[in-house]
């Protein structure tokens, strides 16, 4: 990958290529982060694209300095995030079914407890407060350090731990809470 | 709480362990005391962990994310051509400095109008302090003798058309303006053509500056009269460098100056020295010293040089020449000079201060090897003041 301060200020210029690599690197990341977040796929496709279409439009616009933009692009994707979360709770809709899709080397048994997992795991996290999402989500699904979600947070080292804790015990409770009924 | 922060440390390294591939129960069966509290987040890590391992991104709609971006980046560079780095700086320079650029300009702007407005300032008015004081700004900026002498001139007409105009508007005002001082037929004074009411006991003083250029301070009536309060011969101090010397003219810096016997007598300066003159005007074009304060001589002998041009075309004039002005040393000179004509108008004299009685000019004394007489303009009517309204 390209220097990312290089990669930024072409696509400052909204050098087409530059920009192109910048959606390329992030956008599975991103995808994957909204995925944990949302249960509604089509709405985490049009979020995920949303993302660096505002993206674009920052650059263009030339506002606000884009200093860090994986920074930029998870703070936008949880704002997003939040907005439609807000959006669905005036308005509760049926979530759709969880997008299903075999892994390599799974026979459909395995692949159907494995989906069941999945879809247990989510619908705790989704419960959750969008801090204790954003913490779980940043740093056991998409595997941050410390450092990288207290950056992305804009927390410190110390209350992401403890925040951590706190959502890792209370996403136990909604489990059980699940397994149980 | 501390027991949460004491757990921090225990719970990293036991997702370091499980990251490392050991069992659940291996890492807890070394940390008994904390096993009730460690096991369901730990548990919850491996359930997310273990959830993960298909979250796969779907290809086509991360295809048709980058499609969206790219047909967006077109329909944008097909509409605006992006700026270059040096037009971004422009941009972003023009953005942070905005508010003190408007700031800077509002200011310039109510200067600017402020002095335009003053421009038409008249006496009494809120404004013409303003004008006053941008005059004597000017007055105080270095220039030349014929220079400084036109920037005087043109402000006395700037007094005198004031005059005019609130005579016009039959306004009742204190004014100061200057003029020759003419006896008219009909046994009016009149000073710059405009008639003045002379108190008696003024007459005498008066009669003796008569055909001088004269500074008058009198009462402005509604009836457009002016009502005479002091007055005094015009004096103008400059400071130059001698640059010629033609029998008994001096040329200070690029003006002729005639010099009085009288002021003669007392020693005329040479070439290159510095002086300080204070000028009457003469009727009939040109300047005359009534007093001369002599400066530092130069180093080097200076010898009398002959005129290169006829006289008569720089006199008094102000007129443009081709020699470089000396520059003033003698700015203090200057103010000093001022300074005291402007303490004795604020003092208002009863008596009038007098340049002398006018008489017609005699011939003026030769200087250098005196052979070269020179015989002033206006001869019958050119004042020869014996002193100075400072003695």
């Amino acid at each position: 990958m390209t220097d990312p301060a290089t990669l930024l200020d072409r696509a400052q210029a909204l050098d087409a290529q530059a920009l192109a690599e910048i959606h390329d690197t992030f956008y599975p990341v991103i995808y994957r982060y909204l995925s944990y977040r949302l249960d509604d796929e089509q709405l985490v496709e049009d979020i995920a694209s949303d993302v660096f279409l505002r993206l674009l439009d920052n650059l263009h616009r030339r506002d606000r300095r884009v200093r860090d933009v994986r920074a930029w692009l998870f703070g936008t994707a949880n704002h997003l995030v939040n907005d439609a979360l807000r959006r669905k709770y005036r308005k509760p809709v049926e979530p759709l079914e969880d997008h299903e899709s075999l892994a390599d080397g799974e026979n459909p048994e395995q692949a159907a407890e494995h989906s069941e997992r999945q879809r247990a795991v989510r619908w705790a996290i989704r419960r959750l407060t969008p801090d204790q999402q954003q913490v779980l989500t940043l740093r056991f699904a998409l595997e941050m350090s410390l450092e990288e979600t207290s950056a992305l947070m804009n927390k410190s080292v110390g209350a992401i731990k403890t925040l951590q804790f706190r959502a890792l015990a209370t996403l136990r409770r909604h489990l059980e809470s699940r397994n149980g009924e | 709480m501390k027991r949460s922060h004491d757990l921090n440390p225990i719970f990293d390294r036991c997702l370091e362990r499980l990251q490392a591939g050991q069992s659940l129960e291996a890492v807890l069966a070394d940390y008994p005391q904390w096993a009730d509290e460690l096991r369901p987040v730990l548990e919850a890590v491996l359930a997310i962990w273990a959830a993960r391992g298909s979250d796969t991104v779907p290809v086509a709609a991360m295809q048709r994310s980058r499609m969206h971006l790219n047909e967006e980046i077109q329909r944008r560079n097909a509409v605006e051509k992006p700026l270059n780095l040096w037009q971004r700086w422009l941009q972003s320079m023009r953005r942070s400095t905005a508010p003190a650029l408007m700031l800077v300009a509002a200011v310039l702007a109510v200067v600017a109008l402020t002095g335009l407005a003053s421009v038409q300032a008249l006496p009494g008015e809120a404004l013409y302090p303003v004008k006053i004081a941008a005059e004597r700004f000017t007055l105080s900026l270095p220039a030349d003798a014929s220079e400084r002498l036109t920037r005087e001139e043109t402000y006395d007409s700037r007094r005198f058309a004031e005059v005019e105009e609130l005579r016009q508007q039959q306004r009742e005002q204190e004014v100061d303006f200057t003029g020759y001082l003419e006896l008219g037929e009909d046994g009016v004074w009149r000073v710059g053509k405009i008639p003045i009411n002379v108190p008696e006991n003024m007459l005498e003083a008066l009669a003796e500056l008569e055909g001088q250029y004269i500074f008058v301070h009198a009462d402005l009536m509604p009836d457009s009269s002016l009502v005479l309060e002091w007055f005094e011969a015009r004096l103008y101090t400059i400071s130059g460098r001698v640059t010629q010397i033609d029998g008994a003219r001096i040329r200070v810096d690029t003006l002729w100056v005639d010099v009085s016997p009288e002021v003669a007598a007392a020693g005329l300066p040479v070439v290159g020295q510095q002086v300080t003159v204070s000028v009457v005007r003469l009727q009939g074009g040109g300047v005359l010293a009534v007093k001369l304060s002599l400066g530092s001589v130069p180093d080097a002998p200076q010898v009398v040089t002959a005129p290169t041009e006829k006289p008569n075309e720089q006199e008094g004039s102000g007129a443009s020449d081709q020699e470089q002005a000396s520059p003033t040393a003698e700015g203090k000179q200057h103010e000093d000079d001022k300074d005291r004509r402007d303490s004795d108008k604020d003092r208002r004299p009863t008596k009038t201060p007098t340049a002398g009685p006018v008489e017609p000019t005699p011939q003026p004394t030769r200087s250098g090897d005196g052979d070269e007489k020179h015989k002033t303009p206006e001869a019958t009517k050119q004042p020869e003041p014996t002193r100075t309204p400072d003695d």
